[in-house]
């Protein structure tokens, strides 16, 4: 247990001091080989562990999913999918915070992250619902909140990554991670309709319902809707691995804009790939480097010293959960959802199986408490965007998202407590 | 950095158009290996359940390709200071303190790079007959990529903890938030 708050706690302090997060944890490491080697520093170990890990085909998902997402970022497909969404559902009290949720829920099947959601929904949200006369407190949080759909529903990044280092089905996991993300759709939308009953936010008359609208809107918006049928469609039909999904959704986003839509230009497209190049880059090589981390920390015997603790724990198996959420609800407070899992998987996961949790139930549950933190103080990814998008200060910001919590908490407590939430489908599906 | 003025003269002048040939270098070839590795799976997708043809060598090759593309891109974000960081204390500090902290982390980051860069080197060496199934492709050509990467890193890194913080390393706002 000490060696674990040394390796942990020295991994924390390096990162506070500000080195970049795959420096402190390639630094750890480092250190860590030395105190507990024979003598001399094997410096070869990290880039073989990192060629072993980055020469792995299933780790592609990452930046062809982020590729897709940028893609779909630039041009109408956006605003296409969002006036659908407000066609749909619109008309009722509080009508594009429902269509906003909605909006989120459907991009989030095409780009699996929740700032891709915050930073490409969020402006038209937050333009189309200020010029309706909604609050802007309540347009940022409902916005910030639905973001966090991004990472539960597939193609989940932070799913890949978990089921990659967990050694779990990523196409299970994508299946798993839709029941929950609908039901926190579904409670986001809950919320809206008590704020408004309550009159704790003065919402504008709704429209009334035209049909008309929604076929017209449909239509507009009929291609990108098919994106998700095509990823969640081909990869349970056996047709592609979750890697050639996001190739098959980077293609199709490109045909979309380029050739049907036409509002995708060379220039467009360069700077898609450069950030996405950028951004899986940095990802993939703390990926990597993470890689060491863990081999040390296997080599060390800190999960296993940690699994015959947590197994020799008299708690059922809820109770156990709920620890395990409390603890990662606090570290995405701090940390990204990425950072998170590549450090804590290695060491919680054979913790959570020697004491009888399920892989996929679990690796769900900690995928969304820590994506919370993409809008929790004080590092929350998602609340800078919308200082940068709405202007709002950090703590209006802060405070307008503190409703949305609630039933962003009651989705992980009712997860919890229901496990076939998240096993139900993977079962039915023969994962 | 595209829109950044170039600073006046002296060492910092040469500094910034080598930086910034070097990141559009690193950008034009990591995207262009990134569009190759699309292309690759799309094309082993279309051989494999359109035209019944088995195309399994492309798996190895997009992995090796993706090895280099993070390679350029990791070098172009590090110019760019775009690698995550987690800022606890950096904003409340003075410019002295600042200025400090900025050279302490770009010396460890260097000494960490080097010796990243070092390892890849021997591993380069000690896998030269070390070959891929499909392809026969030495794993030297993998450790090159992951070599030239940190050897790039770490030379920026001992420029920055050198010369102190300088205003081309900043990222404009726009390219901030649209990242995904």
């Amino acid at each position: 247990m000490t060696e674990l708050m040394i390796f942990v706690g020295g991994l924390l302090v390096l990162m506070a001091i500000g080195l970049p997060v795959v420096v402190a944890i390639g630094v750890t490491s480092f250190i860590a080989l030395v105190v507990t080697g024979t003598g001399g520093l094997p410096v070869e170990l990290l880039p073989l562990r990192m060629v072993q890990t980055l020469n792995n085909f299933t780790l592609l998902a990452i930046p062809l999913f982020i590729l897709a997402a940028n893609i779909m970022n630039i041009g109408s497909t956006t605003t296409r999918i969002f006036d659908f969404a407000t066609a749909l559902v619109g008309f009722t009290k509080g009508g594009l915070g429902h269509a906003n949720v909605v909006a989120s829920s459907i991009f989030a099947t095409m780009s699996g992250t929740a700032v891709a959601d915050a930073a490409g929904l969020g402006s038209i949200e937050i333009k189309a619902m200020k010029e309706r006369g909604y609050e802007l407190g309540y347009s940022t949080g409902i916005t910030a909140a639905s973001s966090v759909i991004g990472p539960i529903l597939p193609p989940s990044i932070a799913l890949v990554v978990y089921g990659w280092l967990a050694n779990v089905s990523i196409g299970g996991l994508f299946m798993a991670g839709l029941v929950p993300g609908i039901l926190m759709a579904l409670l986001l939308m809950g919320m809206t309709i008590l704020l408004s009953a309550s009159g704790k936010v003065v919402m504008p008359k709704p429209t009334p319902f035209d049909a008309c609208e929604v076929v017209r809107t449909g239509k507009r918006a009929i291609l990108p809707l098919m994106m998700p049928a095509i990823i969640v469609g081909g990869i349970w039909g056996g047709f592609f691995t979750p890697t050639e999904a996001g190739a098959i959704a980077s293609l199709y986003a490109v045909i979309l804009g380029g050739l049907v839509y036409r509002d995708l230009n060379w220039r467009d497209l360069f700077n898609a790939f450069r950030r996405t190049l950028m951004f899986s880059a940095v990802i993939l090589l703390i990926i990597a480097v993470s890689s060491f981390y863990g081999w040390i920390l296997v080599r060390m015997g800190i999960p296993q010293a940690l699994a015959g603790q947590v197994a020799s724990i008299d708690m059922p198996t809820f109770a156990l959960l709920l620890c395990f959420a409390l603890f990662f609800l606090l570290i995405g407070c701090f940390m990204s959802v990425i950072e998170s899992i590549l450090i804590f998987t290695p060491i919680v996961v054979p913790a959570a199986l020697s004491a009888g949790l399920d892989p996929v139930h679990f690796g769900i549950v900690m995928v969304i408490t820590l994506s919370v933190g993409v809008i929790t103080p004080p590092f929350g990814t998602v609340l800078f965007l919308m200082v940068g998008i709405t202007r709002l200060r950090y703590g209006q910001v802060v405070t307008a998202i503190i409703p949305f919590l609630l039933p962003i908490i009651a989705t992980i407590l009712l997860l919890i407590a229901v496990p076939g939430l998240a096993t139900w489908l993977p079962d039915i599906m023969g994962y | 950095m595209e829109d950044a003025v170039a600073p006046n003269k002296g060492l910092d002048r040469i500094a910034f158009y080598t930086l910034r040939s070097v990141t559009r270098l690193c950008d034009g070839v990591g995207v262009a290996l990134m569009a190759a590795i699309l292309l690759l799976i799309v094309a082993a997708v279309i051989a494999r359940d359109l035209l019944g043809i088995g195309m399994p060598w492309t798996e190895e090759m997009a992995s090796m390709l993706a090895i280099y593309a993070i390679g350029f891109g990791s070098l172009s974000a590090w110019v760019r200071s775009e690698h995550l960081a987690v800022d606890l204390f950096s904003h409340k500090l003075s410019g002295l303190g600042k200025n400090i902290q900025y050279r302490l982390t770009t010396l460890i980051s260097c000494g960490f790079f080097a010796l990243a860069a070092w390892g890849a080197w021997i591993m380069s060496d000690m896998s030269a007959n070390n070959k891929t199934v499909s392809l026969s492709i030495s794993f030297s050509y993998l450790y090159y990529g992951i070599f030239f990467s940190f050897v790039g890193m770490a030379l920026i890194a001992l420029w920055q903890c050198l010369r102190g913080p300088v205003v081309w390393l900043e990222v404009s706002h726009e390219e901030e938030t649209s990242q995904p």
